[in-house]
């Protein structure tokens, strides 16, 4: 019951009704686009923001409302699933490392050292290089490369909490190990993984567009709200359809913040010292 | 001391050597890695072998890992695939400008960042923390590349202040005074956006930390002997809470360098973000290989000098 009465947090209820939104659009894009994403009108290029193209159209005549909602359905999947699959190999890894401890804890820690110590856009830049770009390699390539901060936090948690009373209890009344890893420990860092998933899912879409918008990320004519921002590089665009560029930005800096904003507020509720 | 610093500086060998291992790996793992760059129709087989053989690229991987290691440390990064120059010289000829825009940014950063981290700390819930809570978030919402975008667009688009990009004007022989107000003005917009997007972190952790520290003991102490506030804030309270933001300082060049990616692009900045975006088009692996070691040693050494320089400051910090 406390918990529920914490929710007062304001940002985090901005944040939820706008990414209630977001996805909302996201999965009804074909009813909430005015218009084709991919198709292009060479009759109206490079309109401003009217009644009819929202928010204008591009250099090709494609309707730039549209392509924001269809980009959305590919940003958001994205961050999400890539997150998904972060957080599952960081919560294995961290378990692993912080149960066993010792030697194996401190090998462990040092490759996820290493890991952290190459400049994350160089190295994602170096793998997206060598595959074929696609969605798909997308998700993977994230979701491989930032496990390393949810591994730190679990294997914190996992060192501090096993030398509890509790967990020793536990071991003493002869629980499994499996058992008290998933029923005891990790129950207690939920909160923590939690709310680190929910701003790396923010992260996570910040990523792909910068990769997209250098023209490595999701391929084009698939609308991403990164690779919509691929043309802008060209003066040209820039500066002759600045809505080009302006709207899809905005909704990537409304879905990040609403992420962290909601990851604020989880971390209110979840840990309670904090108030 | 003396043992905690040469503990410290040992541990960074393993760390250099896993790097390595990595930066080595990764190309060599990835589907479409070297040894398929070279399948080419028209090339022979036998012609392939020769090319394989004289890169060395016929050996065991593990052999080609010990032989770039022992290049490395005779400064032999291996040449470009594309123009046959050695990369390490390619590399360094990119790295004054990276460090010309991480450094002022770096600088610009910190010199903003205490002062409204503190601020914000002292006065909590004031109209300025809010703005600040409010600039922060901002900050982490939007992406370096769309703000390098927006600013070009009204800065050097519709108002016309500074040039669209690169790192001088071409064209004009410039020298002595000018020379330094060109630099600096094509400088201003790449240097404004790094600072932007990592005084965030800054700000954050010295408001925090400031926070953990107007509740701490001896400051209720100094409070009970009877100092007079501000002397309490800046003198017991300040020294303390900056020490957390030297181990931010070293952990903030990973983010440095990733952040001058995009934003070198954008602005055509010649430094080593725009590099490896060139590098990686053009699938010049040594150099992407390079320049990932490379990064990867600034950061250790950035880190490295971040807690050595905890050491020094701070008597409580113990290594076992």
């Amino acid at each position: 019951m406390n918990r529920i009465r914490r929710f007062k947090n304001k940002g985090m209820i901005v944040g939820v009704i706008f990414l209630t939104l977001l996805y909302f659009f996201a999965i009804f894009a074909p009813w909430v686009a005015t218009h084709d994403p991919v198709k292009m009108d060479f009759k109206s290029r490079a309109v401003p923001p009217n009644k009819k193209h929202l928010f204008g159209t591009d250099q090709l005549g494609r309707d730039i409302f549209s392509r924001v909602i269809y980009g959305g359905r590919v940003s958001l999947t994205v961050g999400l699933i890539a997150v998904g699959i972060s957080t599952i190999i960081g919560v294995i890894y961290g378990s692993v490392s912080g149960y066993i401890g010792g030697r194996v804890d401190s090998i462990m820690m040092r490759i996820v050292d290493g890991i952290r110590a190459f400049p994350t856009m160089f190295l994602l830049l170096t793998i997206v290089a060598f595959l074929p770009s696609n969605i798909l390699n997308i998700i993977l390539v994230l979701g491989l490369t930032c496990w390393t901060g949810t591994a730190r936090i679990v294997r914190g948690q996992f060192l501090s909490l096993k030398e509890e009373a509790f967990i020793e209890a536990a071991r003493a009344v002869g629980v499994s190990t499996w058992r008290i890893i998933f029923r005891h420990l990790l129950p207690n860092c939920s909160g923590q993984i939690t709310v680190t998933a929910t701003m790396g899912v923010g992260g996570a879409i910040l990523t792909e567009s910068a990769l997209s918008f250098l023209g490595l990320g999701v391929n084009p004519p698939t609308p991403s709200w990164g690779n919509m921002l691929f043309e802008s590089q060209s003066l040209y665009t820039l500066t002759r359809t600045p809505w080009v560029t302006i709207f899809p930005g905005i909704f990537i800096m409304i879905t990040v913040i609403s992420f962290q904003f909601v990851g604020d507020g989880l971390r209110e509720i979840f840990d309670p010292r904090l108030n | 001391m003396g043992k905690q610093v040469v503990y410290r500086v040992l541990q960074t060998i393993p760390l250099l050597l896993i790097v390595s291992f990595f930066s080595f790996m990764i190309i060599h793992m990835t589907p479409g890695g070297p040894g398929l760059l070279l399948e080419n129709p028209t090339i022979t087989l036998e012609d392939t072998l020769r090319i394989y053989s004289n890169l060395g690229l016929d050996q065991p991987l593990i052999i080609q890992y010990f032989n770039w290691v022992k290049n490395i440390f005779s400064g032999n990064l291996g040449v470009s695939f594309i123009d046959g120059e050695p990369v390490l010289d390619k590399i360094l000829s990119r790295v004054p400008a990276t460090l010309l825009l991480m450094g002022t940014s770096f600088i610009f950063g910190l010199i903003l960042a205490i002062p409204i981290g503190i601020i914000a700390a002292v006065k909590k819930n004031s109209l300025f923390d809010y703005l600040i809570r409010f600039f922060t978030f901002l900050g982490i919402g939007i992406p370096d590349f769309w703000l390098a975008l927006m600013l070009l667009l009204f800065f050097s688009n519709y108002l016309g202040w500074f040039p669209t990009g690169g790192i001088r004007s071409i064209g004009k022989e410039v020298k002595g005074v000018s020379y330094i107000l060109d630099l600096l003005s094509h400088l201003f917009l790449p240097m404004i956006i790094l600072t932007i997007s990592n005084m965030v972190g800054k700000i954050r952790h010295m408001r925090s930390s400031m926070l953990e520290v107007i509740d701490a003991d001896y400051m209720k102490t100094a409070r009970a002997k009877g100092l007079s506030s501000k002397v309490i804030m800046y003198k017991h309270g300040l020294r303390n809470a900056i020490l957390p933001l030297v181990t931010i300082m070293g952990l903030s060049i990973p983010s440095f360098l990733s952040g001058s990616v995009v934003v070198e692009k954008v602005f055509a900045w010649p430094g080593m973000g725009r590099m490896a975006v060139e590098a990686v088009f053009q699938r010049d692996y040594p150099v992407i290989m390079g320049l990932n070691l490379i990064g990867a040693i600034l950061i250790i050494f950035g880190n490295l000098l971040a807690d050595l320089g905890y050491i020094l400051i701070d008597p409580r910090i113990r290594y076992e």
